[in-house]
């Protein structure tokens, strides 16, 4: 994925100003516990979801999530959580 | 707790179904209406929200096209509408929400620890004089004033610490163990001889205090002093001039006789149960009330009563007992004790005896007691030797010089 000269500009000032990524950037926050849960923030909304598959929509680009059984605990405006047998994770 | 609150709110499950399920749930999370277990199903999803959002949800399933599908509704508000025609449930639920928040804002127990020379009921009934008891408001007990009075009421009590807790008054007191034998020492200091409390032989003597009137191996009468209050001051002419006064303290060990005589019949009398008659009766505080009429008592019948304790925390007000009364009607006969049973019978009631005199410091050197068999009565006769303490507190009488006196006056004329 090619990347825009804004965010490129935006990337090296977070850099240089050691400022965060994810509030400078809007770069997703993944975090994932284990191989049956997952934490998200920052992103858009959700593309695709079914039982093996979740597709993400983020600022940077779309998120994929492939296990079976994936199911999503909650989901609200800043997070969301996702449990199930996770067995890849796809940045698009 | 995430769950209490959820109950409190009200929670539908929903079912969702249409072409565009993705966007009506991220309508969803951009209009901040919270979903969460969101499960995905062939072309449908089902997932969980609060009561009050299904509304907002109107013009989301408008844009997106979706239908909605109420799967399950559960929580207060629900229950609420189910049960909306039962108006005296909710009266009744009401009320005994105020009926505790009412008797919250009273005291229930008053709870003494710490005491031991005072008794509860004697703690609590001084603070029954003070209008402190179960049932006043809580508003009106002021700790710092309880705990004043109680030092001043109960000197012999050193610290005292009062507290609330929920409807219950925490009295804690500290005693002064010390207190009571420095009075009684302080009562003590008459002057005391020891004098002997029965016939004896002294095999041991050991003197902390006075004079020792009879050394060990002496034969003592009842009443005879063994050891005296007072100390002879002597001159150099060891002329008695005067006498010092104290405590008379020993330790007297002497042999004595103690006569023994225990009797029964060689008959006894034997019931045997006829019929019986229960009733079961229910004490709510000083109210009774009997299930099935008593009948009256006659002669040979005799009752027994089982009670037990339902409610009885809190203490002075509310205490609910269930008792059954047993009345059985009996027959007597006499029956006569084998001669084996009165051994046994007189026997078991002597090691009694021996035991209460080993109990009080009492060593049984040799006994001879007899068992004795008549056709009426049976006896076991004796006597015992023991070593035991003998010696008497007696209160003296002091001495007066009376020859130096009368010395002292002949030289000045």
């Amino acid at each position: 994925m090619e990347h825009s000269p804004q965010s490129n500009m935006k990337k090296k000032l977070s850099q240089a100003a050691s400022l965060p990524k994810d509030v400078i950037c809007h770069a997703p926050i993944v975090t994932i516990v284990g191989k049956e849960e997952m934490t998200l923030e920052n992103y858009r909304g959700i593309i695709e979801y079914t039982d093996n598959l979740i597709r993400i929509q983020t600022k940077t680009g779309q998120i994929k999530i492939i296990g079976s059984t994936l199911n999503i605990e909650y989901y609200n405006n800043d997070e969301m959580k996702i449990i199930g047998r996770i067995t890849c994770l796809e940045y698009l | 707790m995430v769950k209490f609150f959820q109950y409190i709110k009200g929670v539908a499950r929903i079912e969702i179904a249409g072409e565009k399920i993705e966007r009506f749930v991220n309508m969803c999370s951009y209009n901040q209406i919270p979903i969460w277990n969101i499960h995905p199903r062939e072309d449908r999803y089902s997932f969980n929200i609060f009561a009050k959002d299904v509304k907002k949800l109107k013009p989301i399933l408008r844009k997106t096209g979706t239908r909605l599908t109420i799967k399950e509704k559960s929580g207060l508000p629900f229950l609420v509408i189910a049960y909306r025609h039962r108006k005296l449930l909710f009266a009744g639920i009401l009320s005994c929400i105020l009926l505790i928040y009412a008797f919250s804002l009273h005291l229930w127990t008053i709870d003494v620890e710490g005491n031991i020379s005072r008794s509860d009921e004697v703690i609590e009934h001084y603070l029954a004089e003070l209008n402190i008891k179960p049932g006043i408001r809580m508003q009106s007990i002021h700790c710092q004033t309880i705990v004043a009075k109680l030092r001043t009421e109960f000197p012999d009590i050193v610290w005292v610490s009062a507290s609330i807790n929920g409807t219950k008054l925490l009295i804690q007191i500290k005693e002064n163990d010390t207190a009571g034998s420095i009075i009684s020492t302080d009562t003590d200091q008459e002057p005391c001889d020891l004098v002997a409390q029965k016939d004896g032989v002294i095999l041991s003597m050991i003197t902390r205090a006075g004079t020792p009137q009879v050394k060990v191996g002496d034969s003592v009468q009842k009443g005879q002093l063994l050891v005296s209050s007072y100390v002879e001051i002597k001159n150099d002419a060891k002329e008695v001039i005067g006498y010092e006064y104290q405590r008379a303290d020993a330790d007297i060990l002497a042999e004595t006789i103690i006569p023994y005589h225990e009797s029964i019949e060689t008959t006894y009398k034997e019931k045997e149960v006829e019929n019986k008659s229960l009733t079961p009766y229910l004490i709510w505080n000083d109210y009774r009330i009997t299930f099935l009429p008593e009948k009256a008592a006659k002669k040979n019948s005799q009752i027994l009563t089982k009670e037990y304790c339902l409610i009885s925390n809190m203490e002075h007000l509310t205490r609910l007992i269930f008792g059954m009364k047993v009345k059985e009607n009996y027959k007597t006969r006499t029956e006569k004790h084998s001669k084996m049973e009165i051994q046994e019978i007189l026997s078991s009631k002597f090691s009694l005896f021996c035991t209460d005199l080993s109990k009080k410091g009492v060593q049984i050197t040799a006994n001879s007691v007899k068992i004795h068999i008549d056709t009426a009565s049976a006896s076991a006769d004796g006597s015992l030797t023991v070593i035991e303490p003998i010696a008497e507190i007696h209160a003296a009488e002091r001495k007066i010089v009376e020859e130096r006196l009368d010395e002292s006056n002949g030289s000045n004329h």
